[in-house]
């Protein structure tokens, strides 16, 4: 490789030889005024692969090639011409198989009368470095690839539990840009009552490095809240804490399969409940009146055979009243197995009819008692009409049966809430113990004798029975001696026969 | 020898015909007092209100389900009370629930009898009872 010639001046201005300069482990270009290159150390040589005569008196603008990350050959241009000291990064090539990548430092030169003399070009090579950063930012938008292709939505928080990341995932989820998410924005989205627990979850966590998990409500970009797991897990880099990193899946889907679930077992219990009851009353209520009739029945059959036949009118009362009991237990069991087993649908009722009907069945009991029924106007509602007939007749019945020693005055209203009707029976009879609140309801209990009330013990059961057909609920509220009320909510079931 | 007296707390007309027949047939000579609730079967044995002049019983024939006060509150007061806890009471009852018989031993009751469906078997329950607590049982002389 020869010296590249070099004029004696620049030379003499710069006062550092050829040999150090070859010396150096930087490129090193020398241009002149006209931007002509007259010198180029070894190191630039070897760089670019050139050779030196090829380079003599060119531009060194013609080494470059324009490249897509660099700065364009206009730029280049314009800066040089401004004759003031520059960086930039060029990608030079060679040939398809050789590529480099320089940051060239550009200083130029200038005589005592501050007129321009050419310029010194430091070329580094940058070309690893470089490849770094194409393999950083390859794998930064492989990650982001995935992350936003997960059905998983994805966050990072900083240390201060600021979000600083969302996957795509996620911000189609809420529906809002990155920018407003970011920081505390999201938690904006979060259900009111769950904001709380939500924050709470993640300082405690926080301050504990540990991993937590939750679940909250989440406004989707439709406006619905649904139910996410979150899971979050602390960002340990060198054992430095560095935040968290975390993710939400939405498990509405799955919590209301569970809450299905869950009432369907409250509902299989109930009815081994009430299983159970059956089993215990084909024991005990059924075999009462039996045991009435069947001692009876043998009593009888021996005075028959003896003289003395006194008593026989009397103890064939006692059979026969064991005989109609049994026949209003069945009857009544039966009524009570039917509520559910309905097949009737769901018609629009007016309430007011309804009463009226009550009213006409209950005449002469009514008539008798002298019962004051004073009732509000009442709405139309889908219902079951004639278990809601039972359910008014069974009500009024009981008002009347427990009555006090006035004659019966029932009241009866119904108010108007935000997603059901509230239905009030109110009486001025005797009223009911606090501590018997629930156990009227169950059925085949009795709070009273036969002797003073009689009964079988399953009107209100029916009755709750009715009530929850109708997705409703039925409860008492009473004070002894000061009369009872019974109130019961109904939904508007709009065709919904179940 | 003074008639025993046997006292009947049922609210159920039935049984209480029941039982005079079961005693007519067991032809033991006794007397029977009922009473139909348990708030009566108390002044009863307390003497109270109109059973002032009432004799206290010999036996207690207590049934389970009785209006106004029940009849595990009823054996409960008897078993409390220094005088009237000496009295067999006896539980007479159609509950075979296992809560109710340990309950009534708890409140020491002195026997606890499960009603039966055939009246010989319940005539042959009643004949039993009286010759065992008046005749087989040697309770103390002056217990009123």
């Amino acid at each position: 490789m020869s010296n590249p010639g070099l004029r004696s001046n620049t030379q003499l201005s710069l006062g550092v030889s050829h040999e150090l300069l070859n010396k150096l482990n930087e490129g090193i270009l020398h241009v002149d005024h006209n931007d002509e290159i007259q010198f180029a150390n070894r190191k630039f040589l070897v760089l670019t692969e050139s050779e030196s005569t090829a380079i003599f008196g060119n531009s060194p603008i013609e080494l470059y090639k324009v490249s897509n990350t660099g700065p364009s050959l206009d730029k280049i241009l314009r800066m040089r011409n401004l004759h003031e000291p520059h960086h930039y990064e060029i990608e030079l090539e060679k040939d398809i198989s050789s590529k480099k990548w320089f940051r060239v430092s550009y200083s130029p030169i200038f005589d005592e009368n501050s007129i321009y003399q050419g310029a010194f070009e430091i070329f580094q090579d940058i070309t690893d470095q470089k490849l770094g950063e194409t393999l950083l930012q390859e794998s930064e938008n492989r990650f982001r690839n995935l992350a936003d292709a997960s059905p998983v939505m994805i966050w990072m928080a900083d240390t201060q539990n600021r979000f600083y990341y969302f996957n795509k995932t996620l911000l189609d989820f809420t529906g809002k840009e990155l920018s407003d998410e970011l920081g505390e924005g999201l938690l904006d989205d979060i259900f009111p009552e769950d904001r709380e627990i939500f924050n709470n979850m993640l300082q405690i966590s926080r301050s504990k490095r540990s991993k937590f998990k939750l679940e909250f409500r989440l406004k989707r970009y439709d406006g619905e809240f649904r139910w996410m797991l979150c899971v979050g897990k602390p960002k340990m880099i060198d054992d430095q804490f560095e935040g968290y990193v975390g993710s939400f899946i939405d498990i509405t889907e799955i919590k209301n399969v569970q809450e299905e679930l869950e009432e369907q077992t409250q509902e299989l219990k109930r009815s081994n409940e009430e299983l159970e009851q059956f089993a215990y009353v084909a024991s005990h209520d059924l075999q009462e009146p039996l045991r009435m009739i069947s001692s009876y029945v043998q009593i009888i059959e021996k005075k028959l055979h003896e003289e003395n036949r006194t008593d026989l009118d009397e103890f064939m009362k006692y059979a026969i009243d064991g005989v109609e009991r049994l026949q209003e237990l069945i009857n009544d069991l039966l009524n009570y197995s039917r509520v559910n087993r309905s097949e009737d649908p769901f018609i629009e009722t007016d309430f007011n009819d309804i009463i009226k009907s009550v009213e006409a069945n209950l005449s002469r009991l009514i008539d008798k008692e002298k019962v004051v029924i004073d009732c509000q106007d009442l709405p139309s509602l889908f219902v079951d009409q004639i278990q809601i007939v039972r359910l008014f007749q069974n009500l009024i019945e009981n008002s009347i049966k427990f009555k006090s020693e006035g004659d019966p005055v029932i009241n009866i209203n119904c108010e108007k809430r935000s997603d059901d009707y509230l239905f009030s029976i109110n009486d001025n009879g005797i009223g009911i113990d606090e501590k018997h609140f629930e156990r009227i309801f169950v059925i085949f209990h009795r709070l009273h004798s036969r002797q003073s009330y009689n009964g079988t013990g399953i009107g209100l059961a029916i009755c709750k029975r009715i009530i929850e057909r109708h997705k409703g609920r039925i409860w008492v509220d009473s004070v002894k001696g000061k009369g009872a009320t019974f109130y019961f909510t109904l939904k508007d079931m709009h065709n919904k026969a179940t | 020898m003074r008639v025993p007296e046997i006292l009947l707390v049922e609210d159920n007309p039935g049984d209480i015909r029941l039982t005079q027949e079961a005693l007519k047939e067991s032809n033991f000579n006794s007397t029977l007092n009922v009473v139909v609730d348990g708030e009566e079967a108390l002044e009863y044995l307390f003497k109270r209100g109109k059973f002032t002049a009432a004799e206290s019983p010999d036996l207690i024939l207590l049934d389970l389900n009785l209006p106004k006060k029940s009849g595990l509150e009823v054996l409960e007061e008897i078993k409390n009370d220094p005088e009237l806890r000496i009295i067999p009471s006896i539980i007479l009852t159609t509950s075979d629930n296992e809560r109710d018989i340990i309950k009534s031993y708890k409140l020491h009751a002195n026997c606890y009898i499960i009603k039966p469906v055939d009246f010989d078997e319940f005539a042959r329950l009643t004949k039993l009872i009286e010759s065992f607590w008046f005749n087989s049982v040697k309770l103390p002389e002056t217990q009123h």
